[in-house]
């Protein structure tokens, strides 16, 4: 290493070349250092741009204007002393801690008690997470409370996977993680640290200003979204407008258009937003640890506020809300008792899982409700959950909404579930686990309840043969549910070495707004693709365009690179769908080994007929398709897709891309399935059978007619996945435990006989 | 630059007699520094941020901070040590370094001409740790000694040659310089 360096003397050399004689490892090693250094060398530098020598030349002459020793006070501009020994810098630290203790015990001295009567600047109406407050007179951070009193001047941070959101003087302030603010007063706030949204309703009384290290935002209406990074400032203007008071002079940002600024200078020019510029609430979080979403972050996925069940003045005293699962299937019982002078009718619907998914499978008990004056209502649903599936464990997602609107008094919140069901009990009002331990999260804590915020539950589904049922008493006679949750590999499509080829029609109709949420969905699923996959990117923009470095390992630098040759594709470009797909799918057959090809393409069909997918010896290729901006699926393109063991989204920009990309990965999941079935024995009877299915990530449910007799379900599954075959037995007890009775189980066996009837592609 | 005689006489001038030149009250020995440094100055931090924007705010403080400073420097070797000491000390501080970028930086390389190359150095770079980025980077892009690049990056020489040990040894595991690896290992 020194001999490469060149700063050995002649001594050290006679002594290494005496070593070098007999250590050919170091010969080795020597010889490839120094082979990198020459090749680094050997690169051409990339120049500075033009702009640069400008730039430097004004800097130099403000510096030599302002004379010497201009900048901080004389101190030297590099420091040429060496770090000190851990011994110093422990003595150091220590000095530091005693005179923090000491200078915060002089404060707290000083400060107790001596704070006056301010009014409060905003109420903090939803947090999750660690999020702390220092208020003036306080001095120190401690854990933000219920009903916290904020009045000027008071300050907030948010840690890791942490949300806040305060509300003042017709102002959200929404921080994620690791931000901070300052309430200033009403309206106005000064962005400590991190990032923020914000929404300025209008009529606020004036413009809305948040400060910054590096400049002041004034907003007099819409949304925006600000991050502050060491002295950079980026703003992005959702709505509305926004303008940027520098040193540097104003700069108005337009709505979709994003500016950075450094040290109060633009850096470049304002221009359209792009990526995260325009991140909305959910988008400002970072993806958790498995590439999904943490149960926090599917919690505040908002659910569009429409049509209130009851009206804002009718207030709920009470109201119990019980979640019975057994798998895939859960019961819900509402009960609440209504403040209200006249009987009201509720009309709402309750769909357990709509908080997190397009739509439920089927769902029961959404007619009218009249409830008397001091009436308890209690009523009660059945659904069969489509779940998402995170890590092995499930999600469910309740959203309170539609049973309530602000204010709402009082949540209890409770799941309970048989002991071979997954789920013991879980009560959300005192946030407290069971013995059981089967729920892994929740996104619900002991703190102010947001009725526009939904309850997700994740619990793990341990049961060996993954088989559940529910008996179910209706009025017609009882039936035996049993819901199916086919195993499929894990990350079967996935695998180490598999290639992904992703084909962008960026020529298609994707419908107002579909564009620009079509680029979200592609960078969120370039994310979540794993690392051990190799990908290749070919698009469409009115010219074929194809990736100069196909097949490359996916990694994160990979998907920058991917990601900037999206960016650059241009917009209007005449559309031809058919072909490019008929291009995309004679691409992607070209390499040898088993592939995934992802079609992104906007609304409306492929203008003709959808070519086949070209027959291959070396390997499989799915395909998949994402139709942006479409509210239903082509059907040329289901059939295309499902015959190769892919799956077919349409996905509405009013689904995150984080949540659409999730169901995307977890229907690819289970469409590798090509065969799977299960026999039933209730009894001494038999049961229905169900043949191959549509697999998207949904139960194989079977309805049985026991005859009124309970009796033992009993069976076996079978299921085909990438040549491998899957056997089971199965014998369950009859789950009295979780018997459903009355108009619910009619409704739901009803919506399930519906469901089990479902004809399977193809067929009629 | 101009191309006066004057300023080309100062083209074979060393760069302490610059710097010299510049304390005792001639700008222009200044303008002669940041031509002669200029280019390899902003591949150095374009190399050290992976960021355009961010290299070229950089090149300005650098050079602002040298003419504010306008004295002569001292506890450097050379005004090459002292030069990059500035910058490595201002663009990437041990307290609070920025992220290191990528996204400005792929479209100045797509730009450019050996993109493969260059990018897969990068992209190296970007999973290094800034202990172990900026020795390298001092040492064998803007050529200063184990001592000088001790010095710029305020450690002990030892643990400057562990950090360019481990940079070499990571650089030369990755696919930039599998030639390098395939031509030279046994």
């Amino acid at each position: 290493m020194l001999t490469l360096l060149g700063a050995a003397d002649a001594d050290a050399l006679a002594e290494l070349a005496q070593h070098l004689r007999g250590c050919a490892t170091c010969v080795r090693r020597a010889a490839l250092y120094a082979a990198v250094r020459d090749e680094v060398r050997r690169m051409e530098p990339v120049a500075p741009p033009e702009e640069a020598r400008d730039f430097v030349a004004r800097a130099i002459q403000e510096a030599l204007g302002a004379g010497p020793q201009a900048r901080d006070g004389g101190r030297p501009p590099a420091d040429p002393r060496p770090e000190r020994s851990f011994a110093f810098k422990a003595l150091v630290f220590l000095g530091a801690v005693a005179a923090l203790v000491a200078a915060v015990i002089g404060m707290l001295l000083a400060f107790e008690g001596k704070g006056e009567p301010q009014p409060s600047m905003g109420d903090a109406v939803f947090w999750t997470g660690e999020v702390q407050v220092s208020t003036p007179g306080a001095s120190m951070w401690r854990e933000l409370g219920r009903n916290e009193f904020l009045p000027s001047g008071a300050r907030m941070r948010t840690g890791p996977d942490s949300l806040l959101e305060v509300r003042c003087a017709g102002v959200s302030w929404r921080l994620p993680g690791m931000s901070g603010i300052a309430l200033e007063g009403p309206g106005e706030a000064e962005l400590l640290l991190g990032r923020l949204h914000a929404r300025v309703e209008g009529g606020a009384g004036g413009d809305v200003r948040l400060a910054t290290s590096a400049g002041l935002v004034t907003c007099p209406e819409g949304e925006f979204v600000v991050a502050l990074s060491m002295k950079r400032l980026h703003v992005g203007c959702l709505s509305g407008r926004l303008s940027v008071e520098a040193e540097g002079g104003p700069v108005e940002v337009p709505p979709g258009h994003a500016a950075m600024l450094a040290e109060g200078e633009l850096v470049e020019p304002v221009r359209r937003a792009r990526r995260a510029d325009m991140a909305h609430w959910l988008k400002m979080f970072d993806a958790g640890e498995e590439g999904g979403l943490s149960v926090r972050q599917l919690a505040c996925v908002r659910v569009p506020a429409e049509a209130p069940i009851l009206p804002p003045e009718v207030l709920i005293e009470d109201l119990a809300v019980s979640v019975r699962a057994r798998g895939p299937v859960a019961v819900v019982s509402v009960r609440a008792r209504l403040a209200n002078t006249g009987a009201e009718d509720w009309r709402g619907s309750f769909c357990v899982g709509q908080a997190l998914l397009p739509q439920a499978i089927a769902q029961a008990g959404d007619g009218p409700i009249v409830v008397a004056p001091g009436e308890v209502l209690s009523h009660e649903s059945v659904g069969v959950c489509l779940m998402r599936s995170r890590g092995g464990f499930f999600g469910l997602g309740l959203n309170p909404e539609v049973w309530s609107s602000e204010p709402i008094g009082r949540l209890q919140l409770s799941v309970r579930a048989s002991a071979d069901g997954g789920i013991d009990e879980f009560i959300c009002a005192g946030a407290h686990r069971t013995r059981r331990q089967q729920i892994v999260d929740w996104s619900w804590d002991a703190r102010p309840f947001n009725p526009r915020q939904p309850v997700v539950l994740e619990f793990a589904f341990d049961e060996p043969d993954g088989v559940d049922a529910l008996w179910l008493s209706g009025e017609r006679g009882a039936r035996a549910l049993v819901a199916w949750r086919p195993d499929a590999p894990d990350e079967e499509w996935i695998r180490k070495g598999r290639n992904v080829f992703l084909a962008f029609d960026a020529a298609a109709d994707f419908g107002p707004g579909g564009r620009a949420y079509a680029h979200e969905v592609l960078e969120v699923l370039l994310r979540a693709l794993p690392p051990g996959c190799a990908t290749a990117l070919l698009a469409y923009d009115g010219k074929v365009k194809s990736d100069p470095d196909p097949l490359a390992r996916h990694m994160p630098a990979r998907v920058e690179a991917m990601l900037s040759a999206l960016w650059s594709l241009q917009e209007g470009g005449e559309r031809n769908t058919r072909d490019f797909l008929a291009l995309a799918l004679e691409w992607a057959s070209v390499p040898e080994g088993d592939g995934l090809l992802v079609f992104v393409t906007g609304r409306g069909g492929a203008d003709g007929p959808v070519p086949a997918v070209p027959a291959r010896t070396d390997g499989e290729l799915r395909v998949a398709t994402l139709q942006v901006g479409a509210t239903e699926l082509a059907a040329a393109y289901r059939s295309l897709c499902s015959g190769s063991g892919g799956v077919a989204l349409a996905l509405s920009p009013a689904v995150a891309p984080e949540l659409a990309t999730l169901d995307f990965l977890g229907n690819l999941r289970w469409a590798a399935l090509r065969e799977v079935g299960v026999e039933l024995t209730l009894g001494r009877r038999e049961g229905l059978v169900t043949g191959a299915a549509r697999f998207a990530n949904q139960p194989v449910l079977a309805l049985m007619a026991p005859e009124g007799r309970r009796g033992r379900v009993s069976g076996r599954w079978r299921a085909e996945a990438g040549g491998e075959r899957l056997t089971r037995d199965f014998d369950l007890e009859t789950p009295a435990d979780a018997e459903v009775a009355g108009p619910a189980a009619d409704a739901l066996i009803e919506a399930l006989s519906r469901l089990c009837r479902q004809p399977e592609p193809g067929e009629g | 630059m101009d191309n006066t005689p004057f300023s080309e006489s100062r083209v074979e001038a060393s760069d302490e007699g610059l710097w010299t030149a510049f304390v005792r009250g001639d700008d222009s020995a200044l303008d002669a520094l940041v031509e002669r440094y200029g280019g390899d100055l902003y591949w150095y931090l374009l190399l050290s941020t992976g960021k355009q924007d961010s290299a070229v705010q950089y090149l300005r403080n650098v050079w602002a901070a040298l003419a504010a400073w306008r004295r002569p420097f001292e506890g450097f070797a050379s005004f090459r040590a002292w030069l990059y000491a500035v910058a490595t000390q201002t663009c990437v501080p041990a307290a609070h370094p920025e992220p290191f970028g990528l996204t400005d930086l792929i479209d100045d390389i797509k730009r450019g001409q050996q993109v493969s190359r260059r990018s897969k150095l990068f992209f190296a770079l970007k999973d290094m740790a800034r202990a172990v980025r900026q020795p390298f980077l001092l040492v064998v892009v803007a050529g200063l000694t184990l001592e000088e690049a001790a010095v710029a990056c305020n450690f002990t020489v030892g643990r400057t040659l562990s950090s360019l040990q481990k940079a070499f040894h990571r650089l030369a595991r990755t696919d930039a310089f599998s030639g390098a690896r395939s031509g030279h290992e046994m």
